[in-house]
């Protein structure tokens, strides 16, 4: 995206692409951001912090605090 | 402005994490009781024979009644002074009070598989007290980068039981 206009020298004609917004006539229908409900990434998303909570209480409860004899003062 | 309701809820999951990362900490110091090593006192690293380090090893004390034992370490490139070599010998379900602290260069004293670690500054000395509830054999290891020996840089705790504990090793 960032590189797309140096692919252009100054002797090319101009891209007879429409403007983007416009230029995919496959879109069928148009959503609000309301409407938009990523499932799979949240799915994902779940999955992850899951594994990072449980991780957490593995390393911290079993791995640190669980590992006697500890520092009593 | 406006933010999309799985944006917020992931907000929100993020905020809880945060959360729950610091509650941890919190039970860990209050329910566990877990403590952390503060700075003891300063010493002098160029200096310690006029401190018990000039002759390091175990000594017994009494605290409030109770037989306790102090064991003085020294941390030194690469080795522990008693550890390496000469294990440290000490009974257990008793209170033990280490005292570390080295005369050259940064060092560190873990007691291996257990959640006991340290620092060892030159200048101060690191202390900590624990009670080993029974008898065992504890590798002590050096895990702040001292120099080039500082792989090999170990030793042991030997943990005996009360009745088999030789007094004849403490130092005076």
């Amino acid at each position: 995206m960032v590189d797309q206009p140096s692919s252009f020298s100054d002797s090319d004609p101009p891209p007879s692409q429409p403007a983007p917004e416009s230029r995919d006539p496959e879109i069928e229908r148009e959503i609000s951001l309301e409407e938009f409900n990523p499932k799979g990434t949240l799915t994902l998303t779940l999955l992850y912090f899951l594994i990072v909570a449980l991780m957490w209480v593995f390393m911290y409860f079993v791995e640190f605090a669980g590992r006697g004899p500890s520092i009593i003062e | 402005m406006h933010v999309h309701q799985f944006e917020r809820f992931w907000i929100g999951l993020s905020l809880f994490l945060i959360a729950g990362f610091i509650a941890t900490v919190i039970i860990g110091f209050s329910a566990y009781d877990l403590k952390v090593i503060g700075e003891h006192q300063k010493v002098d690293p160029q200096n310690l024979n006029d401190t018990p380090f000039a002759n390091p090893g175990v000594r017994k004390v009494e605290r409030m009644g109770q037989t306790e034992y102090e064991v003085y370490v020294m941390a030194l490139q690469f080795l522990f002074l008693p550890g390496t070599g000469d294990p440290i010998t000490v009974p257990a379900d008793t209170r033990i009070t280490f005292y570390v602290t080295t005369p050259d260069v940064l060092h560190g004293l873990q007691v291996v598989g257990t959640n006991i670690n340290t620092m060892v500054i030159p200048g101060e000395v690191s202390r900590f007290t624990t009670i080993f509830p029974e008898p065992k054999t504890y590798g002590i290891l050096c895990n702040e980068y001292c120099g080039a020996a500082h792989h090999s840089m170990e030793g042991l705790i030997k943990v005996v039981p009360k009745s088999q504990f030789d007094e004849t090793t403490l130092v005076q």
